[in-house]
């Protein structure tokens, strides 16, 4: 599969939204990139954005934020 | 702008156990909202009642991580609709209904709503991990939690 834009959202600033526009390397509108790895979601001062969530690696990364803190009730 | 909400008896179960100190009423609302879309857990009777608006930005760490939970959103209100990635106007659809233009708080206010009701149904779960009674401290979530995520999103 090629690399493909299916979804621009009304933020997109280019009046041609059949395109994202890049900016510098900055995407400039909000997109869901259909790639050959698999979709992407893509907005405004960012780069990439999984749409697929690994549940378990972010609870992991989210425990380990707060590891070694002290607790409090 | 829309409240992210947090389930009543979520906060009562959530309020006896030990937390970090530096913690966010929103890292429950996370919680809750990252086991509810990675098992598409939806709450479609959550009612203004039984929850409280509590914050209507990304507050502290989560402004930095606030466009990844903003793509898992969009992939599961895709998901609860059977829509593909490859249904172009679907998806357009989509983005048109959760995203809003201002990079600070990119979620419209259905798009909180989404994620409010993703959050609930997490909830739903998480406490029926620990049998109705709380776990008493911060470190027992991730073993019950990681224990009991669906084998599609390990």
């Amino acid at each position: 599969m090629d690399d493909e834009i299916v979804g621009i959202s009304e933020s997109m600033k280019s009046p041609e939204r059949d395109k994202l526009q890049i900016k510098e390397g900055i995407y400039m509108g909000n997109a869901v990139l259909n790639l050959r790895s698999g979709p992407i979601f893509v907005t405004i001062g960012m780069s990439k954005a999984r749409l697929v969530i690994d549940a378990e690696k972010e609870i992991r990364e989210f425990v380990t934020k707060y590891a070694g803190k002290e607790k409090v009730k | 702008m829309a409240d992210f909400k947090i389930r009543k008896d979520a906060q009562e179960w959530a309020s006896k156990m030990e937390k970090p100190a530096e913690w966010l009423e929103f890292d429950l609302y996370y919680l809750c909202a990252v086991i509810g879309l990675s098992g598409g857990w939806y709450d479609d009777k959550l009612q203004e009642k039984d929850a409280r608006g509590f914050v209507d930005t990304f507050p502290g760490d989560f402004r930095d991580t606030k466009e990844l939970i903003v793509s898992w959103l969009i992939a599961g209100v895709a998901k609860k609709r059977s829509i593909a990635f490859t249904e172009k106007k679907a998806v357009h659809g989509v983005l048109k209904e959760v995203l809003q233009p201002n990079p600070m708080m990119p979620l419209s206010n259905e798009g909180v709503d989404h994620l409010n009701r993703f959050s609930s149904g997490g909830f739903e779960k998480l406490r029926s991990y620990f049998d109705e009674r709380p776990p008493v401290t911060f470190d027992d979530l991730l073993p019950a939690i990681l224990s009991h995520l669906p084998e599609a999103s390990k």
